[in-house]
């Protein structure tokens, strides 16, 4: 039965072979209606399973496969997806491994939590998939670098998922490069802290919890419930704390809007309780951004000429940004449609792995700043902490076998 | 300055000056009491204080060697696999060869040889490599697979022969591991392996051979011998492969192939095979010399439009400027989606030339192309980009000047203020004239503030005083200083003419300084009507309550009707901003006359939020020509007031279902009596302060058991109440994001009171996301039986965020789980 579908490329390619009457390059107005994209789903707590409802609202994508290692998780995915399409087709798995298999499927969803992101993803990637991960994308800087690599390598279109930076602060971004605040040199982000160790107790793990599977690449350690109901950002095996978590949203906000989301900082300052009030990142530009402060909610940006929040002004006033068009997401529907339209062109999505690799690395540096104490040179280019081999060795961790990305 | 302090303490931070000693007694006494660790049972250690103890040993060569040997011997009389874990978690941080013997040992055992790995794959010495290449024959299974990860992850080059002899190992975690190794440490002949191998792989495992072929012919670019490389890349990109193959071989080639790369790329766009096509064209970011850029000018001639789209953004990417000339003809291009495409290209490659064109676009071309156009004119940069813009501020059509002046506005260069401001001054067109007004606002420094305020004294056209304003409170916040910003348009109602009083008066609201207020007051009383006006107009957009007083004397006393009328409108659009609205609207209904005041005051009683309010409301529910506002502001008050006294308001509620003058009035009721039925014990009337944090620190229960200052003396005046949102999430617990903002890690600490008719038991219910201690009447109390008192209690919660959501709820019901009726809450 598989062979029989017709996927989008292989009409893709009947098209060309046909007709030298379609488009050189086939956009969504040239699809019949056979052709979809054709997506796994992997990852189906809250957030994938609503992620995966925005994705089932295009017209022209298929739920084909939803993957979880918690039984209550995969069913209520299934569940939704036959609800959507009033059916019973929705195929589930516990092993990503299996769904990625399957020559049906077009795209890849990742809404795992951050410690499976790149091996997941390298694998589909590996195996020709497109690819949509939600944010944090990595665990650690080497990961991301990993990852925009086998990227580049094989054509992969991939989508970090944070629908923030331009969702919810595209007004920072007309502003500041707009003009409105003259030139800006600091910026104060206002997300969560580092992660830490998980002191957990055992528990026995319930029917129904692949919990070996759920640990994947990270150190093992007794079930405990919390971590599968999604308290899993505090802890470093799993995730980078609320610097990667909102983190990624919002340096990828900062960043993008002071034009320095693909490169990094070159000092990375912890706080020392003397003179360093808060972790700070400076730049080459001589623009520094803060880890907390400011006055105004979660993002504030200071310019030679006036200060923005996310309220506005200091008093409030919240002024029309200047009426500019800056490019972002492509195709419609937001982020969502921007990955939908790339899977199509093969152009590079707003949130392209390279974006969201250098977001999560300033998170990461902020996170290896507070663990060791100290003060970090960051070379931005060759991606390498300069003259502390021991802060370096945060820059990877060693997988649990068997896995790895290499 | 702050720079520089701050490169002071990297520098001093660097040399371990101002770093934090290590206290190493309790840190060697902490390490062995860690020696029976179990998850959970710390047996009294702080496991992030060693963590960051250890971090800090790690760059301190006075006590490195004896933390670690402390670790070391901790390891092997560790009790349990848990301590063991945690100590090779430190070794990661700060171990050295030195532990390398105790970590190897421990490489073979399926328990904790990940531990080991987790260590020593990060110790980047000899003797780590070298134990765990000893340990790859002692291991089979998983353990071996992942020893071959760790080898291949610290490019251990000896292990690359013995790697490869694994490749068709019998465990298939073996055999992946070993593949993926080969691609790594393999060479050429690896590569001929690989591909025979390949022929009879199973599907999965062909994915890995690709990966590992495609990793080697990489590592032969490197290594210099790019002419095997390409013999490769050729094979896939040629060969009968899936599409992402032979995408990865076409850009293998490309990166491999030098100056013949142009020629694969243009042949390969030219080729049948759509997928190829578009891939091929996002690669042509690759190559970036200009004679590659005259290759692919020359393909975008001839392709179909939409295969032009993506060539320009290529191109733009690519960011040779020597492509503008095709961009810029590209949009005149027949296609919007070319033209578009062009226009934003420009704002990356765009040269001197590429203005005209652009400024056109922006002043006549759809909505949509002109954004595009304006927008690559602010973000256009390069040689003599910024001095040609201020060569086309004369030249042109009126629109394009406009367009040009409007960008320069947003491109922040401020050389061209002076030849803004000619033209602000002379020019014969209204609306170049404004444009250029409104960008010297933009580039101009608080400095230029006098010379545009100095505009309004004799404009051009009196039509320019509007651009004017906007140009000054663009000025205005540039700056910090607000007796800055007032005094040169003080200096202006002092000696300017009455024309540009009237313009100017209500800038003064912005600075909103004593002057400012003493000037506007003043103003009030000039003879020239039109003067007091304005000034009375003033004070009524003012941000604070100041001239709530004045206002409501003119409104009261003035015997000229239309000052009576503008200050009663004041006196109420400030009334909010006052300490007790109630009172304020009380006096503005004794002097409403008129059915437009009376609504203004309706319109904003939800701002009290009283008992008083809502009876306001009611007293005009049955005035024919206010009924519907009073009814509205009647559901507006309930919405909030709902949750102090729900009997009363569930009585107004059902009299307007009942009377209400249209639907819409009365769903809106149903829906306040569906939230306080939904929410029916809630306590939903609170004050908060503001939240807490400790930078740096994502532990919430430490945050939620830290004593922050409103803990010390909840009647403390220093301590701010602002009210919370009544906003519930989808779970039903108060929403605090709603209040507070999406952070994580905090705390803050919530009011109310409690107003009980009697002396009597309640049980106290609480569901929280995440922590949550209370206090009532002062002493803490916990979910179950309380006891309250007859009139009012005092109620303080502390709820505290770890990460993600944050919101908790807290019930009031009988001692056996019934309703309580008669309780009344008070933020």
């Amino acid at each position: 039965m598989r062979g029989k579908q017709t996927t989008r490329r292989s009409f893709l390619r009947k098209c060309a072979a046909a007709t030298v009457a379609v488009p050189f390059v086939v956009n969504a107005k040239a699809f019949g209606a056979n052709d979809r994209i054709n997506m796994g789903f992997i990852g189906m707590g809250g957030q994938g399973r609503g992620d995966m409802g925005g994705f089932m609202g295009f017209n022209d994508v298929r739920a084909v496969a939803v993957c979880d290692v918690v039984d209550n998780h995969l069913n209520q995915a299934r569940d939704q997806v036959n609800g959507r399409y009033g059916n019973k087709d929705c195929k589930t798995y516990k092993d990503f491994r299996d769904v990625i298999a399957r020559d049906d499927i077009d795209a890849i969803f990742i809404g795992t939590p951050d410690h499976w992101h790149a091996v997941i993803s390298i694998a589909a990637m590996k195996a020709g998939k497109d690819i949509y991960c939600e944010k944090p994308e990595t665990l650690t800087i080497r990961e991301g670098r990993q990852m925009t690599t086998v990227a580049r390598t094989y054509g992969r279109v991939f989508s970090g998922g944070s629908q923030r930076v331009w969702g919810d602060y595209n007004w920072f971004h007309k502003m500041v490069r707009g003009g409105r605040l003259g030139e800006v040199k600091e910026a104060w982000v206002n997300v969560g802290g580092p992660s830490g160790a998980c002191n957990f107790k055992y528990e026995p793990t319930p029917p129904g919890v692949d919990w070996d599977m759920w640990l994947g690449p990270a150190p093992w350690r007794p079930y405990n419930e919390s971590l599968t109901k999604g308290n899993f950002r505090p802890f470093r095996d799993y995730s980078g704390g609320g610097m990667t978590d909102w983190g990624c949203h919002t340096f990828g906000g900062a960043l993008f809007t002071l034009n320095l989301h693909k490169t990094g900082p070159k000092l990375v300052l912890p706080p020392d309780g003397k003179d360093v009030e808060r972790l700070t990142y400076i730049f080459d530009n001589g623009v520094k951004i803060y880890h907390g402060g400011g006055w105004g909610g979660i993002v504030n940006f200071k310019g030679t000429e006036g200060e923005i929040g996310q309220i506005g002004d200091r008093n409030g006033k919240k002024e029309s940004p200047p009426n500019i068009h800056i490019p972002n997401y492509k195709g419609h529907g937001g982020i969502f449609g921007d990955f939908l339209h790339c899977v199509r062109t093969r152009e590079k999505p707003f949130r392209d792995i390279e974006i969201a690799h250098r977001t999560a690395t300033v998170a990461h540096l902020g996170n290896i700043a507070h663990w060791l104490g100290r003060p970090l040179k960051w070379d931005a280019v060759k991606e390498e902490i300069i003259g502390d081999p021991e802060a370096s060795r945060w820059l990877d961790r060693t997988k649990r076998e068997p896995w790895s990305i290499a | 300055m702050k720079t520089k302090i701050l490169f002071l303490v990297l520098t001093a931070a660097l040399a371990g000056s101002t770093m934090a000693a290590v206290e190493i007694d309790k840190l060697e006494s902490s390490i062995e009491k860690l020696q029976a660790y179990e998850y959970d049972k710390t047996n009294g250690v702080d496991l992030r204080w060693v963590e960051s103890q250890i971090a800090l040993a790690s760059a301190d060569n006075s006590v490195r060697g004896k933390v670690e040997t402390k670790l070391i011997d901790s390891l092997a009389k560790a009790k349990t696999n848990d301590a063991k874990q945690f100590l090779c978690r430190q070794l990661r941080t700060i171990g050295t060869s030195q532990c390398v013997p105790q970590l190897a040992s421990m490489l073979t055992d399926k328990d904790i040889s990940h531990m080991a790995r987790y260590a020593l794959g990060r110790i980047e010495t000899p003797e780590a490599g070298n134990a765990l290449y000893k340990a790859l024959g002692q291991t089979s299974g998983k353990i071996k697979a992942g020893i071959i990860n760790t080898l291949v992850q610290m490019e251990y080059a000896a292990a690359a022969y013995d790697i490869t002899k694994l490749v068709n190992d019998c465990d298939k975690d073996v055999a992946i591991a070993a593949i993926r190794g080969t691609g790594r440490l393999g060479d050429r002949r690896t590569v001929v392996m690989l591909q025979r191998m390949r022929a009879s792989a199973a599907k999965d495992m062909q994915v890995e051979i690709d990966s590992a072929i495609l990793n080697c012919a990489r590592r032969l670019v490197e290594k210099g011998d790019g002419r095997s490389a390409v013999e490769i890349y050729r094979e896939y990109y040629n060969g009968k492969y899936p599409e992402h193959l032979r995408t990865a071989g076409l850009r293998g080639l490309v990166e491999a192939s030098g100056p013949k790369a142009a020629a694969i790329l243009v042949e390969a766009i030219k080729g049948d095979d759509p997928d190829i096509r578009r891939n091929a064209i996002a690669m042509m970011a690759l190559i970036k010399d200009e004679k590659t850029t005259d290759t692919f000018v020359e393909l975008c001639k001839v392709v179909p439009a939409d295969g032009q789209e993506l060539i320009v953004r290529s191109l733009a990417a690519r960011g040779d400027v020597s492509a503008a000339p095709l961009v810029i003809e590209m949009t005149g291009s027949t296609q919007e989606n070319v033209r578009l495409a062009a226009l934003e290209a420009l704002g990356d490659i765009g040269t001197p030339q590429a203005i005209p064109c652009l400024a056109k676009a922006a002043a006549s071309a759809t909505e949509r192309e002109k954004q595009f156009a304006r927008s690559s004119l602010a973000r256009m940069r390069g040689d003599g980009i910024d001095k040609a813009f201020i060569h086309r501020i004369n030249s042109g059509d009126s629109g394009s000047r406009i367009e040009v002046i409007r960008a320069i506005g947003l491109r922040l260069d401020c050389e061209p203020f002076a030849t803004l401001h000619e033209v602000a001054k002379t020019d014969a067109d209204d609306g170049i004239r404004r444009e250029a007004i409104i960008s010297m606002g933009r580039i101009g420094k608080p400095s230029d503030l006098e010379t545009i305020v100095k505009l309004a004294i004799a404009p051009k056209s009196s039509g320019d005083r509007g651009a004017i304003k906007q140009a000054v409170s663009i000025v205005f916040n540039k700056m910090q200083n607000k007796d800055d910003q007032a005094k040169p348009v003080l200096a202006v109602l002092k000696t300017g003419p009455d024309d540009a009083k009237i313009s100017l008066l209500s800038l003064l609201a912005t600075p909103a300084t004593a002057n400012a207020l003493k000037a506007v007051s003043a103003a009030v009383t000039s003879s020239n009507s039109k003067i007091s006006d304005a000034a009375i107009r003033a004070l009524g957009e003012w941000p604070n309550p100041a001239p709530v007083e004045q206002l409501y004397q003119i409104a009261s006393s003035s015997t000229n009707q239309i000052h009576k009328i503008l200050a009663l409108r004041g006196y109420i659009r400030l009334t909010p901003l006052t300490k007790n609205p109630t009172a304020c609207y009380v006096n503005a209904l004794k002097l409403a006359n008129r059915n437009d005041e009376i609504r203004q005051i309706l319109g904003g009683l939800h701002h009290a939020g009283t008992r008083k309010a809502l009876e306001i409301a009611e007293s005009y529910m049955n005035d024919q020509t206010l009924k519907a506002e009073a009814y509205m502001a009647a559901v507006k008050v309930s919405n909030v007031y709902c949750w102090e006294d729900r009997t009363r308001v569930r009585a107004m509620l059902d009299k307007i279902i009942a009377d209400a003058p249209n639907d819409g009035i009365r769903n809106q009721a149903r829906n306040v009596i569906r939230k306080m039925d939904e929410y029916k014990s809630v306590i939903a009337s609170w004050k908060g302060t503001k939240s807490f944090a400790i930078p740096g620190v994502a532990d919430g229960n430490r945050i939620f058991e830290t004593v922050f200052e409103p803990e010390k003396d909840f009647n403390s005046k220093d301590i701010v109440w602002q009210m919370v949102l009544p906003e519930f999430e989808g779970g039903g617990k108060l929403d605090l994001e709603k209040t507070y903002g999406g952070i994580d890690y905090c705390c803050a600490y919530l009011r109310t009171t409690i107003h009980s008719p009697i002396d009597q038991e309640a049980r106290l219910k609480w569901r929280v996301d995440d922590y949550i201690k209370s206090w009532l009447n002062g002493k803490p109390t916990k979910d179950g039986i309380i006891k309250l008192n007859k009139g009012a209690n005092t109620f303080i919660v502390k709820v505290g965020d770890s990460g993600g959501g944050w919101s908790f709820v807290c019930e009031i019901v009988k001692p056996d789980d019934s309703r309580l009726e008669g309780l009344r809450f008070e933020r």
